[in-house]
């Protein structure tokens, strides 16, 4: 105990109690304290139409539009079930390596809250749609080791309307054009041990998802939240020995990672100070760092759980999970394998290039025939280079694949230097429909291989600046690039440095 | 009843109370809903939804809903043993008329209520006494099988009924019945 005060006491001196957090739980230190963290992540599905009716689950409508009977509540309507949502979280039970239950059933969940138009939630509690499954982390993603985190169960649900405060004081504004859009809740185990972990958790969960096609994952407007667990033991201690608190409300990776820090911390600081962990619901203030109380366990609600007597239950074939399967498209992590294997790639290139949908198969497209590793580097630095400028995706982009292939071959077979192959990408991205060929021809570049007409040149600059010419001959080898600079400038770009 | 109705809170539709809460306390939101549907729902109903809302609760649930539904299953299957036709919700294979209980009966016939129908003024004073009065037609109620009530003549000059019931899904039955009678 004594040991752990004085590190603690250092540590704040130092740099506050996030260095004391990281020093407490990396796994390199002795590690007096352990932290036990779990996931609920709820993620919105990408159907068109919502889990129980036929209205468009689309977000960005005008408020109120999309609204079907049963999503109001009316008297008398009645649910029924989407068969698109139940394929959306079979494709994501599979990639996450779980079992689709050939048997689910809904329950209803009671509370009554503005957002709750019908007063209950419809969801899949105790028999979900799918169990267990894992993520693997590792180099690709950011940890500089391997973690399995488990997946506990998936279940579908519905979501609830969208309620506005503060537009008109003392009304909440309700907007039922959510309320009944099919949800999964992803629920891990508590296989999490640090704040990085559980936000590489998230990252993957992400890409996973956003490459099946089940969701489009963003924090930012909504269609991923979460919810983390976060209890804390001693070292000799079970892992699940702490008592656990509920952090709600964190809407972005950096509230997550955040919110775990302090909490670790709060309980760190109780649990030594000879205090109880109280079981509570809280929330994250990133202005102080701090997690604060939002919810006492005395004030939890009961949510007196019922079987859904609207809803047969979900009975699903080996076939057609099996149909299922063979639809999914090629995971992340074999796609990293096979293009290192075949190509000769680096990981994080590979890694860089999956997190742009329609990427892989655009390099692959351009490989063909040429340089992998060339094309490669002109993605991932010239092309994302681009995008970000443009704050584009590669696939609202005009640039073709047959376009980016011409400049390669131009490139390669030096009939332009790569300024002037920069040019055409901008060109091309700016919209030029033209290959690569033709805007070549337009521009009327060519090379100045000439080294003549490159010698003259040169002799007529070092007779122009003397004193650089003799800085260089002295030794100064950086007076090269300002000769190198003139020429550029004096040719229009095209000479290549290299003949210079 | 408890869940069915939890719909009703008066705000997209139907009568809403009057009576503002406190405004500066949105977490109060909860005090409208409970002055719309205090006012709106009758006395009976208030009672029953208390009721089903104590019995789903956590602390009650498994000692009273879970076994209710047991019982419910039991109740479908005494009038499974009865019904020639059998049931089509708990047959796992296609029916066949060939599959019909040789001494079964295709309907039941049982009074609608333990009396005759009641005078407004006498009224049992307890409760209890009042709900007895259900306990003819609960049972289909409960077994979800299909019921009809018709007129059966008079007894001291108020009016009788009696019920027909018959296996799940042979409402054209009933009506045919009836029809005839």
């Amino acid at each position: 105990m004594r040991l752990l005060w004085s590190v603690r006491e250092s540590a704040r001196h130092c740099a506050g109690y996030k260095f004391t957090t990281n020093l407490l739980l990396h796994k390199r230190y002795y590690r007096p304290w352990g932290a036990t963290i779990g996931l609920e992540l709820h993620v919105q599905l990408a159907a068109a139409h919502k889990l129980f009716s036929a209205a468009s689950a689309k977000w960005d409508d005008p408020p109120n539009t999309n609204v079907d009977f049963v999503d109001a509540g009316l008297p008398g309507s009645m649910p029924r079930l989407n068969p698109e949502c139940v394929s959306l979280a079979a494709r994501a039970i599979l990639c996450l390596n779980g079992q689709v239950q050939p048997r689910s059933a809904f329950d209803r969940k009671h509370y009554f809250y503005s957002d709750q138009p019908l007063g209950y939630q419809i969801t899949q509690q105790r028999h979900p749609i799918g169990r267990g499954g894992f993520i693997e982390l590792g180099q690709a993603d950011g940890l500089d080791y391997t973690k399995r985190v488990r997946i506990h169960q998936l279940q579908l649900e519905q979501d609830t309307a969208k309620s506005i405060h503060g537009v008109y004081p003392g009304y909440i504004l309700t907007d039922l054009n959510r309320a009944g859009v099919a949800l999964v809740e992803i629920v891990s185990e508590p296989d999490m041990e640090t704040a990085p972990e559980a936000v590489h958790f998230v990252r993957k969960m992400q890409s996973l998802l956003r490459h099946t096609g089940v969701s489009s994952c963003n924090m930012e407007d909504g269609s991923l939240r979460c919810d983390v667990n976060v209890s804390v033991y001693r070292g000799s201690e079970d892992r699940l020995s702490g008592t656990r608190c509920e952090l709600k409300n964190l809407n972005s990776l950096k509230t997550i990672r955040g919110a775990i820090e302090a909490e670790v911390s709060r309980q760190v600081e109780l649990l030594s100070n000879g205090q109880r962990v109280k079981q509570e619901t809280r929330g994250y203030d990133a202005h102080s760092g701090k997690t604060v109380l939002a919810r006492s366990k005395e004030a939890a609600p009961d949510y007196r759980y019922m079987p859904e007597p609207d809803l047969p239950a979900l009975h699903i074939s080996e076939d057609w999970i099996e149909q299922i399967r063979s639809s999914l498209p090629e995971l992340p992590e074999a796609t990293l394998s096979r293009m290192t294997r075949q190509y000769g790639l680096l990981p994080e290139d590979v890694a860089t290039m999956l997190g742009e949908p329609g990427c892989i198969s655009f390099f692959e497209h351009a490989a063909r025939g040429r340089d992998p590793k060339r094309v490669a580097a002109w993605i991932t630095s010239e092309i994302f280079g681009q995008l970000s400028y443009r704050a584009q995706r590669l696939s609202d982009s005009t640039l073709t694949v047959q376009q980016f292939a011409g400049l390669l071959d131009a490139l390669a077979s030096n009939s332009i230097t790569s300024t002037q192959a920069k040019t055409l990408l901008i060109e091309f991205m700016d919209g030029d429909k033209r290959a690569a060929e033709e805007l070549i021809q337009a521009h009327g570049w060519k090379v100045m291989s000439d080294t003549r007409q490159l010698q003259n040149l040169v002799t007529q600059l070092l007779n122009e600046h003397p004193r650089e010419a003799a800085e260089y001959k002295a030794g100064h080898k950086r007076r090269l690039n300002f000769f190198v600079a003139k020429i550029m400038a004096a040719t229009k770009g095209q000479a290549r440095p290299q003949d210079v | 009843a408890s869940s069915n109705l939890a719909r009703y809170d008066g705000i997209r539709y139907g009568r809403r109370s009057d009576i503002r809460p406190d405004t500066r306390n949105l977490q109060n939101a909860s005090q409208k809903y409970a002055n719309t549907r205090g006012e709106g729902f009758g006395a009976e109903v208030q009672r029953r939804i208390l009721l089903g809302t104590y019995v789903m609760s956590s602390a009650a649930s498994e000692h009273y809903f879970t076994p209710s539904q047991k019982i419910r299953r039991l109740i479908q299957e005494e009038f499974d043993n009865v019904f020639a036709l059998p049931n089509a919700l708990s047959a796992t294979q296609p029916l066949a008329l060939s599959a019909s209980r040789p001494l079964g009966v295709d309907v039941l016939l049982f009074p609608t209520a333990t009396g005759a129908a009641p005078r407004l003024d006498d009224q049992e004073d307890s409760r209890v006494a009042n709900y007895v009065n259900d306990v003819m037609t609960v049972p289909a109620s409960l077994a979800g099988i299909p019921a009809i009530s018709i007129p059966a003549g008079h007894a001291d000059g108020m009016p009788l009924g009696l019920q027909l019931v018959a296996q799940y899904g042979d409402d054209d039955l009933l009506l045919c019945v009836v029809r005839h009678l």
